[in-house]
């Protein structure tokens, strides 16, 4: 027995200091930094304990007020929409139909393109002057002139949601299907024996077996909609009149443009916060310890 | 920035029908470009005669994996690292090829992507990075010297030579590279806020010279817009990284005599009757009154709105960063309609015509100054070659920049330079450009450290206002208390 577990201190110490020089130690850093002032233009002051004026400037700035609804009206737009995507396409190719393989396969593709590249091909998509969108929509008698799309505030949002959730629908679709064949098909013959309908088995046999899975796609889904910064660096840059500077491109803006690190910093420590109360949230409420047994 | 010219390049298809006219239009410019070629090669040519190198040979130090250079007399030459951003890679490789040849130094080049240079820069210089010399932007210049991050060339170089690039600079590019009064750089480009129009669109309207004023412009729009029938003949650009609104703001401002800031760095269009007040009226007006110009351009960058102004259809005026947006226009290749219409640089319009000039510049970084005297004696080389003048005294990369590029230049002598000017008259007008840089002024508020934060406020605010989410007149008072709030 004590053999085994140096045998396990052995294996997990290089990882472990991998983690601590690469993650914990630029947290802590970060932390640290966010109490003190950290204006790279101002070398004199870098390093003056500053307490919590920092966080009170940042959390009661207008511009982190707006960055924060902004954040909250992509997340609102694009979170239920990607969750409801990804179940509806893992119960459709959980059927078995000819082509099933194939399509699963075509489903990875926008989860393989880097979100760059992926956010480049959106905004050739929807151009002001040779979209297909535009051509699309003007063509068919929809709209008298093409349409500016990135300098409409909601429609900027709009497009920015919905190569949010292009990216993310086929890495939930997957996690799901994969839950979705493991529910046991006797237990779904019994429900159907007893009279229960596709619905009712649904709500009552397939959702109890899907229900880890789904809280792990939300937190996964719910973190990155906040963190969402490589499709507004693509698409928007923040803008139309800061309708998509959300709270990742706010860190970026302050701690790159404008060189304040304590500001993004602060701007970074209150997005973490905000995901990781989301994420005890969401698993107090589906009940995980429960559905997993223990 | 991404377009390589293709000049020398038929895109003339075999078997295609073409008229008389298209015909000869393309002969034309298929010398033009014959020429260009021409003055290009021959004047890479005359940079093979250049000094004779002093390289004895190139050694690998076994261990130290690195290659090193060593001279006649035994020395070991530092190589050299330059960043720059993705514009022309090729170019830039090339030119580091010469100055290695040249001046004995091995060099490395890191091409960073154009959008996200300043973030990564940032996180170089943090996290000290082996850059020795780097591409610095004007809005960026003053936060990274007073950061620590640049070193002054005025401590390194010969003061000799530091007066006479002083001397031969434009006013305004020197001013855009100076910090605490110590000139940080020589400029990788310099350009200045460009008045471009559609001669041939006009001609058609009955209009032989381009506007004087912005009323006219107003006007023959409206005409435009009227008679041929084109929506919005007036583009600009005023997407959010290329922080283009604010830039827009301050020309037309400085073209009517006026300044955003005064000597105090107070903002001044908190006043109605202030030219920079008036100026952004302007532009309301001729995207929610006159109708002239459209909300598109905050998604369009400069050079798109260039390719959009010989688009289908063509448009009729364009206010840019890059003059040499006019060198993609009319050489035929660059754009899909390039020399197809006849597109003019016109002196600003305004009181003054004067503009806006900005530049890119070349500076020597902290890094460099940790590795050394020696270091940073060899990072002036490179600086003073890829910006100034190389040993035989010749300016001869900016020059390559102009034949092969058509990019904006601040070193005054250039535009006396015949092989300069008989290549700019195959596009453009030598004599205007050099009158209109001499008629610029750098922005005001740039050598502030809060600046460029300012510009990507103001550019929120002034967006928000051409789209009617707020008043003109809110988006302006919060523009101005922004910018206090930075003074402080």
């Amino acid at each position: 027995m004590r053999s085994y577990t140096k045998t396990a201190i052995a294996f997990i110490i290089p990882p472990f200091i991998i983690l601590a020089l690469t993650v914990f130690y630029p947290m802590v850093y970060s932390l640290y930094i966010s109490f003190h002032k950290w204006d790279l233009k101002s070398p004199a002051t870098i390093g003056k304990f500053v307490g919590l004026d920092n966080y009170s400037y940042v959390l009661s700035s207008s511009e982190f007020i707006s960055s924060l609804l902004n954040t909250l009206i992509i997340v609102g737009i694009s979170l239920p929409i990607s969750l409801i995507l990804s179940l509806g396409i893992a119960v459709l190719i959980n059927q078995k139909f000819r082509g099933r393989r194939i399509l699963q396969a075509v489903l990875l593709i926008p989860w393989a393109i880097p979100s760059v590249a992926g956010g480049v091909i959106w905004k050739w998509i929807f151009n002001p002057n040779y979209g297909v969108v535009n051509a699309i929509l003007y063509a068919s008698g929809l709209i008298e002139k093409y349409i500016a799309f990135f300098s409409d505030p909601w429609l900027a949002r709009i497009v920015v949601a919905l190569a949010f959730i292009y990216k993310g629908v086929p890495f939930g679709a997957l996690l799901l299907l994969a839950a979705l064949q493991i529910v046991p098909s006797d237990i779904i013959e019994s429900a159907k024996i007893d009279g229960a309908g596709t619905l009712r088995t649904f709500i009552n046999v397939t959702w109890y077996w899907i229900k880890p899975s789904f809280l792990v796609l939300l937190v996964l889904r719910t973190i990155e909609a906040f963190r969402l910064f490589d499709e507004i660096y693509v698409l928007t840059y923040g803008g139309p009149a800061g309708a998509t500077t959300v709270l990742g491109w706010q860190i970026f803006l302050n701690a790159f443009s404008y060189l304040r690190f304590d500001f993004g910093s602060v701007i970074s420590y209150f997005l973490a916060m905000v995901t990781v109360s989301l994420s005890l949230i969401y698993m107090k409420i589906m009940g995980t310890k429960e559905v997993l047994g223990k | 920035m991404k377009r390589r010219s293709s000049v020398g390049y038929s895109h003339v298809a075999y078997g295609a029908r073409v008229s008389r006219r298209e015909a000869i239009s393309k002969i034309s410019a298929g010398l033009g470009a014959a020429v260009v070629v021409a003055g290009v090669g021959g004047y890479l040519a005359g940079n093979l005669s250049a000094p004779a190198k002093i390289v004895e040979r190139t050694v690998t130090v076994a261990g130290a994996e690195k290659t090193v250079t060593v001279t006649a007399g035994g020395k070991t030459l530092p190589k050299l690292t330059l960043s720059a951003w993705t514009y022309r890679p090729d170019i830039i490789e090339s030119n580091l090829k010469f100055f290695s040849t040249y001046y004995g130094y091995p060099t490395e080049l890191v091409v960073l992507p154009s959008a996200g240079y300043t973030a990564q820069m940032v996180a170089n210089f943090t996290g000290e990075k082996e850059i020795d010399v780097c591409y610095v932007r004007d809005s960026e210049f003053v936060g990274w010297a007073s950061a620590g991050w640049l070193v002054p060339i005025e401590d390194i170089a010969p003061s000799d030579k530091i007066k006479m690039y002083k001397q031969e600079l434009s006013p305004g590019a020197l001013e855009s590279m100076t910090f605490q009064g110590k000139l940080y750089g020589l400029p990788y480009y310099g350009d200045v806020m460009s008045f471009l129009y559609n001669a041939g669109m006009l001609e058609k309207i009955g209009v032989s010279k381009p506007p004087e004023n912005w009323d006219q412009v107003t006007e023959i729009c409206l005409e435009v817009k009227k008679r041929l029938n084109i929506e919005t003949p007036f583009w600009f650009s005023g997407v959010a990284v290329d922080w283009g609104l604010p830039r827009f703001w301050q020309t037309l401002t400085i073209s009517e005599g006026g300044t955003l800031f005064d000597e105090d760095l107070k903002p001044t269009w908190e006043d109605k009757e202030s030219p920079a007040y008036r100026a952004m009226k302007w532009l309301w007006d001729a995207i929610n009154v006159h109708e002239i110009a459209s909300v598109k351009g905050f998604e369009i960058t400069q050079e798109q709105g260039g390719e959009a102004l010989a688009g289908d259809p063509p448009k009729g005026f364009c206010l840019t960063g890059f003059s040499y947006i006019l060198y993609l226009l009319n050489i035929p290749g660059n754009f899909p309609r390039s020399g197809k219409e006849n597109f003019k640089q016109a002196l600003m319009p305004g009181k003054t015509h004067q503009t806006v000039s900005y530049v890119r510049l070349y500076g020597i970084t902290k890094m460099a100054a940790k590795r050394g005297k020696d270091v940073l004696n060899a990072a002036w080389d490179l600086v003073e070659y890829l910006g100034g003048k190389d040993k035989v005294g010749e300016y001869r990369v900016m020059k390559r920049w102009i034949l092969e590029s058509g990019l904006g230049f601040v070193q005054l002598p250039l535009y006396e330079d015949p092989l300069v000017k008989s290549n700019i008259k195959l596009w453009g007008d030598p004599e205007l450009r050099s009158n209109q840089l001499k008629l610029s002024r750098r922005e005001s508020g740039l050598g502030h450290p809060g600046y460029s934060e300012w510009l990507q406020y103001s550019t929120k605010e002034i967006q928000a206002a051409v789209l009617k989410q707020k008043s003109l007149d809110e988006a302006l008072k919060n523009s101005a208390e922004k910018w206090k709030s930075l003074l402080k």
